[in-house]
């Protein structure tokens, strides 16, 4: 199966969950971009990281003090991080940090 | 003729019998959350109803039973053979009935479901199960979050403005396709 590349934007996204080994929510991935991935668009730009293979997500556990859904949690994989080692390899860390 | 019931302070008070000319009166007082002392009710036992019926009478202010305990609505009332009636649970069970009758209690249980669960129930039957877990599920979970949060810190406004932009970022791009596919639609047979 081929997989592309990631664009930009995704590969904000990776490098953001490089720095989270814990993984990061969907909110928390928009307000670490400080407005570069919008509320609207995260959860599409995860999904298709998470299609290709980049990123995988489990769902949290249920707190006793949130009575909501649970939240989807997003971590880096192992092509995920191949993927950005090969992006900084080639020079191309500045086009997101 | 004195009564051994009678309470000391000449206040009458829930459960108090009265002694009477039969000497077989039960003083029923609910006291009301208002402010008011209470009120008396004689109770009767009806032989047609086969229960016990309560008639108010008065209320403790009244001279009546501050004076003379004796005097107790209408002398004449019987209420039938107490000897066979359990008084306490006749007592519990009018005492309920009064204090319902008089909407002391309300029972009112209220589920309060949150927000976004129809919408969440619905999408994961109509969608399939990558677009609900892309377009929908995640949302539903962040706008939980930030509710309850807002709720918990007491602001409901902005509990309620975070469900309005809930359904604003969910629904808008679903208003959106349906626009753009009937202008193409259109487009489409004009040609």
């Amino acid at each position: 199966m081929k997989t592309e590349f990631p664009t930009k934007t995704e590969m904000t996204v990776l490098s953001l969950l490089m720095n989270s080994p814990k993984g990061l929510y969907g909110l928390q991935v928009v307000d670490q971009s400080e407005g570069s991935i919008k509320r609207g668009s995260v959860y599409v730009l995860l999904g298709r990281l998470e299609e290709k293979g980049f990123v995988s997500s489990t769902l949290a556990k249920v707190d006793a003090n949130h009575p909501g859904l649970p939240r989807p949690i997003y971590k880096l994989t192992a092509p995920g991080q191949k993927v950005l080692q090969f992006a900084e390899q080639m020079g191309m860390s500045g086009v997101f940090a | 003729m004195s009564n051994d019931n009678d309470p000391p302070n000449n206040r009458v008070k829930f459960g108090d019998r009265l002694g009477g000319p039969n000497g077989r009166f039960i003083v029923f007082t609910v006291l009301t959350n208002r402010d008011r002392d209470g009120e008396i009710y004689q109770v009767d036992y009806s032989p047609h109803d086969g229960d016990y019926v309560p008639h108010k009478v008065g209320s403790p202010q009244d001279d009546i039973y501050r004076g003379d305990w004796k005097r107790l609505g209408r002398p004449n009332t019987v209420l039938g053979d107490l000897s066979k009636v359990n008084m306490d649970q006749a007592l519990l069970q009018q005492r309920r009935k009064l204090e319902i009758e008089m909407g002391i209690l309300e029972r009112k249980v209220k589920i309060i479901l949150p927000p976004g669960h129809r919408l969440n129930s619905l999408a994961s039957m109509l969608l399939d199960k990558k677009n609900y877990k892309r377009y929908i599920y995640p949302h539903v979970a962040d706008m939980h979050v930030e509710y309850f949060q807002a709720l918990k810190d007491g602001d409901e406004r902005k509990a309620r403005f975070v469900v309005i932009m809930f359904y604003l970022r969910v629904l808008a791009p679903v208003v959106r396709a349906i626009f753009t596919s009937i202008k193409t639609w259109f487009e489409f047979t004009s040609k």
